[in-house]
């Protein structure tokens, strides 16, 4: 009986959320910066251009192979179009304090912000890193990725680029 | 800026106010008083600890001291039965070839309980007390025994186990007398409900070996309440589902201690089994009738009682 | 049925406003089916249900300040290497939050961290099998910029139900120069933080503390390139309510974290340390994992590389000091040692042993011995992990990347796994890895992983560790769909010749979007898996897996 239930609302509040069509945005949740100053997530913003928002950890590697070939081409990338990349880390406390000093070292360029209990992955269905979103200029995300594999930025600057035409 | 002292102020407030409702206790840790019952005429609530155990579980001996001081504090209201269920780790003999951990402590008994109630799947030492909380919350830590054990004390009886037993020399018969101590009436629509009554034989001061966490591995540890068999089969027979107070339910039980050592040993020879056969050496003399009655929905069980099997 | 009305509640919102079309859905799901058989060479066991498969489902609506959301769960039954307490169907998890005017409220279930996680962190981790959220209300509330506070009241999740335990906490950060309007170099926050648990006193033999208090303070200093985060914990008497004697400890729980930071372009620095004595806090008294509601972080770096990872550190909440140093250097373009695309150098030191004299312990018989911070210098307490290793990591051109990694390891098998002192001993291995990836071309990489590990202990003949291991994995993956990978782990140098064994795996997987399918084949070993202080062992397994995971 319970079970019927449950499956009963389970189906009926995936049917309402097919029957939503709506844009797909950035929820309101704090995390904090570099210098542990909360921030909510919603108030990032980029004069209208790309956004690109990247989930990562310390100790995951195909994400920081992502974000150091990103990082190569960056400036190529901000100045071709005016694209900002925000990347997240969800290092909990065991590994938080690594975040600056792996970042600064390896001459990265991104805003950083940390999701130390994970709020804000939860909060975006975000279950594995690396998971990329790429936000166009109103905010709303238009494309999201999991995992990543040699050679995926290309397709990320495709999208980017389709977007910031 | 005087907000701010404010608010920080009030702050520390709820902070301390938080801290003065802290249980610091300075001692004495024990409670100095006897809350048991003495008065044997009446029956009283006895509650059963299966303690899933293994000579090669090296956190075992820690429940098998939970159990002693249990039973030293309620003296013979808490009633004991370990339990030595099939585990490749912890519980398999070794070959008789080897010169520690050859002695076979299973019983298909055990294992049947061990396979309705799951407890080696969550590793052991577990127990069950009085198998309350089943499907769910029954596998417990030995932590966790204590408040239930004092949870179950509280009830009242609803049935008085009377044990009497003229074995002697291997052979003999067990009388069981159980008696209503209330009105009883489990006959729900659609469901009907039964008590089942079991008895079990175990045996104390058994010196084998043993795995401990601290002192490594023990040549001479005395196994207490040990398994050994069940006499009228693992989930054992129905006393009915309604009783009227007084109502007296009785039986006889023939025993003869050779058969079913033997029936034991062709167990662990059973090659799926891993056993090596030896299991037997039985000692009448430290044996223990345990007899208990359970409610077959949720298998919990409302009355133990405990006796020798000799009169020695 | 009350649980059901709830739901129904939380609900009402979307139903309400599925009309306007007003307000986000989103959600995860995820499904992980496994198939196991018998294999007597690895002591893998057949599952009797042939394949077992977890599911979750994570749905949440948003509509202005306002969100809902809740998680079905699938237990049907729980893969081997999950507790099988969690079983059957169910929506363990549902909350619902409003926003306004700087303050949050939350009912239902949430999960919280305090600090660093000391005296509490509820969270969830799927690949470990944690998920002790709390269910009860929570508030947060910044009065003023710079300042927030959080309380919270409630118990917590063990797999379906919920401790007996009531937990209640208050958290206050004051971010100093943020609130008043300091700006400089230096930078200040101060917090504190209060957590007790009530839980009634059953037990007629000992006299146990019903409200048992937990308090930590902290301090963050950054100053340019340096950065200090240290904070202090205390806990109150906390027996476990056993009614053996030996058992019941009554001393006071403590803890000191002190991380140092420095980093500049090109380099950084970490030095992070813990003094942990008697700090394992739970929701209900009983010394069971699914209790743990607080986290000290394990003092040793993630590795991800298996072979570095066979032997992972655990913290030792009853007892422990550690440390851990990285150095992270990146040589630059175009130098000798550079190359045109620079090195990533990283150094890595760790080390965690037991404290001076032991965890402090307090009965009738024996006096309060909680021992002072002296632990700091190292003299003659037990290892516990050790770990010294150097990863470089190189863009040799366009084409290759190279990552190397060289380590020493020693890990205490008889404290970190519970098992019996002297048993099995320290084991101590060299670890050797390389990971070259080779472009072939627009979309097209191979990569090779190869791993090698010298390992030794000191056991008796009886019982040893698993020695020596070689692995190799060579992966092919096709931008931005597909990847393939095959990979062996050969335990050539167990002691036990019959268990000198291959454990082969193969997976293929498929990316698209948001969502992730991959089927593997193949045979898993028998390991243990480790998140703070907190392990799952996981049974060896042989058999067929699919994974999909996907959001919306």
């Amino acid at each position: 009986m319970k079970n019927k239930i449950i499956l009963s609302i389970c189906m009926s509040v995936l049917f309402i959320s097919f029957s939503f069509s709506q844009d797909k945005t950035l929820p309101s949740v704090k995390v904090k910066d570099l210098k542990n100053k909360m921030i909510n997530i919603q108030s990032v913003e980029n004069d209208g251009n790309p956004i690109v928002i990247s989930f990562w950890a310390t100790w995951c590697k195909p994400c920081k192979k992502e974000l150091n070939t990103i990082a190569e081409v960056y400036e190529d990338w901000q100045d071709d179009t005016g694209v900002k990349l925000i990347a997240i880390s969800i290092d909990d406390s065991r590994s938080a304090s690594k975040v600056k000093p792996y970042v600064n070292a390896s001459g990265w360029e991104y805003d950083i912000y940390i999701d130390s209990n994970r709020e804000l992955s939860r909060a975006m269905g975000v279950s594995t890193v690396p998971h990329t979103f790429l936000l166009d200029g109103n905010g709303i995300i238009v494309w999201e990725h999991k995992g990543y594999i040699d050679g995926d930025e290309d397709e990320l600057l495709e999208q980017i680029e389709h977007i910031s035409k | 800026m005087k907000k701010i002292k404010y608010i920080i102020a009030t702050l520390f407030g709820i902070l301390l106010f938080n801290i003065t409702s802290c249980d610091i206790i300075e001692g004495p840790y024990l409670i100095d008083n006897n809350t048991n019952p003495v008065d044997t005429n009446t029956f009283v609530k006895k509650v059963l600890i299966e303690d899933f155990t293994g000579h090669r579980c090296p956190n075992c001996p820690a429940a098998a001291e939970e159990l002693v001081s249990l039973q030293d504090f309620y003296g013979d209201r808490v009633i004991g039965i370990a339990i030595h269920p099939s585990s490749p780790a912890f519980s398999t003999p070794s070959p008789l070839t080897a010169s520690s951990y050859t002695y076979d402590f299973r019983t298909q008994f055990g294992d049947d309980i061990d396979n309705i109630f799951e407890l080696t799947t969550v590793g052991l030492p577990r127990g069950m007390v009085n198998r309350t909380g089943f499907d769910t919350q029954h596998q417990l830590g030995k932590d966790e025994w204590s408040s239930i054990v004092q949870t179950e004390l509280e009830k009242d009886p609803i049935f008085g186990i009377t044990l009497s037993s003229n074995v002697s020399n291997g052979n003999g018969t067990i009388s069981i007398t159980a008696e209503a101590l209330t009105n009883i009436n489990l006959d729900k629509k659609e469901k009907i409900e039964d008590y089942n009554i079991v008895i079990c034989l175990t045996e104390k001061n058994i010196v084998q070996w043993q795995k401990d966490n601290t002192a490594g591995d023990i040549e001479d540890y005395e196994h207490n309440h040990v398994l050994r068999t069940m006499i009228n089969t693992t989930f054992g027979e129905s006393i009915g589902n309604s009783f009227v107070d007084g109502d007296i339910w009785e039986k006889d039980y023939s025993v003869d201690i050779t058969t079913l050592e033997n029936t034991n040993e062709n167990h662990s020879l059973n090659t799926l089994f891993m056993g090596n056969g030896n299991c037997k050496e039985w000692n009448e003399d430290n044996m223990e009738i345990v007899v208990y009655i359970y409610n077959t929905s949720n298998y919990e069980i409302v009355q133990v009682e405990e006796k020798h099997l000799t009169n020695h | 049925m009350k649980k059901n009305l709830f739901i129904l509640i939380l609900l009402s919102p979307f139903l309400l406003f599925s009309q306007n079309n007003t307000g986000e859905i989103h959600g995860n799901f995820e499904s992980n089916l496994q198939s196991y058989r018998d294999d007597p060479t690895i002591g893998a066991t057949a599952a009797e249900e042939v394949i077992l498969h977890n599911a979750y489902l994570n749905i949440l609506y948003t509509k202005g300040n306002f969100t809902g959301g809740l998680r079905f769960e699938s237990y049907l039954n729980a893969l081997m290497d999950y507790d099988p307490k969690y079983k059957g169907n169910g929506i363990p998890y549902r909350f619902a939050t409003y926003y306004s005017d700087g303050l949050e409220v939350t009912v239902g279930n949430y999960y919280e961290q305090f600090g660093s996680g000391i005296i509490f962190r509820t969270y969830e981790d799927k690949g470990l099998g944690v998920d002790n959220a709390m269910d009860g209300v929570r508030l947060k509330y910044s009065p003023i910029s710079g300042l927030y506070l959080k309380s919270f009241i409630g118990q917590s999740r063990t797999y379906f139900e919920y401790s007996e335990g009531i937990v209640r906490g208050v958290d206050a950060e004051f971010n100093v120069n943020e609130a008043l309007k300091i700006e400089g170099k230096t930078s200040y926050i101060l917090g504190g933080s209060f957590v007790s648990r009530f839980q009634k006193d059953n037990n007629p033999k000992f006299n146990l503390p019903e409200n048992v208090g937990s308090m930590a303070t902290r301090l963050n200093i950054m100053h340019g390139g340096f950065s200090y985060y240290g904070e202090y914990a205390h806990k109150i008497n906390d027996p476990i309510g056993s009614f053996s004697f030996d058992e019941n400890n009554y001393a006071t729980g403590r803890a000191i974290v002190n991380n140092l930071t420095y980093s500049q372009k090109g380099l950084g620095v970490t030095f992070e340390s813990h003094f942990v004595d008697h700090m394992e806090f739970r929701s209900e008294r009983a010394k069971e994992k699914e209790f743990i509601i607080n986290y000290i972080p394990t003092l040793s770096k993630q590795h991800t590389y298996t072979l570095l990872a066979l032997y992972p550190c655990a913290t030792q909440p009853e007892g422990e000091f550690g440390f851990n140093t990285n150095i992270f250097y990146k040589i630059p373009k175009n130098t000798l040692l550079g190359g045109k695309y620079g090195t990533n150098l990283n150094l890595n030191f760790a080390r965690t042993n037991s404290i001076e004299g032991g965890t402090s312990y307090l009965d009738d018989s024996s006096s309060h011995t909680s021992r002072p911070l002296k632990s700091i210098f190292i003299k003659n307490e037990t290892l516990y992990f050790s770990d010294f290793n150097l990863e470089i990591n190189k863009k040799i051109n366009k084409k290759v990347k190279l990552n190397l990694v060289v380590a020493k390891q020693k890990y205490n098998k008889d404290i970190l796994e519970g098992k019996t002192i002297g048993e099995y001993g320290i084991v101590s291995s060299t670890i050797a890895i390389a990971d070259i990836s080779y472009k072939i071309k627009k979309g097209h990489t191979i990569r090779l992983e190869l791993q090698e590990m010298i390992s030794i202990d000191d056991a008796t003949a009886e019982n040893h560790a698993d020695g020596d291991w070689h692995m190799i994995l060579a992966e092919y993956t096709i931008s931005p769909n597909w990847f393939f990978a095959i990979q062996d782990m050969y335990n050539y140098g167990n002691y036990n010749e019959e268990k000198q064994l291959h454990y082969v795996n193969t997976s293929v997987g498929f990316l698209k979007g948001a969502n992730r399918f991959a089927i593997g084949y193949g045979k898993k070993r028998a390991g243990i898996f480790c998140v703070g202080g907190v392990c799952k062992e996981v049974p060896s397994s042989n058999g067929f897996s699919l994974n999909i995971s996907s959001s919306f």
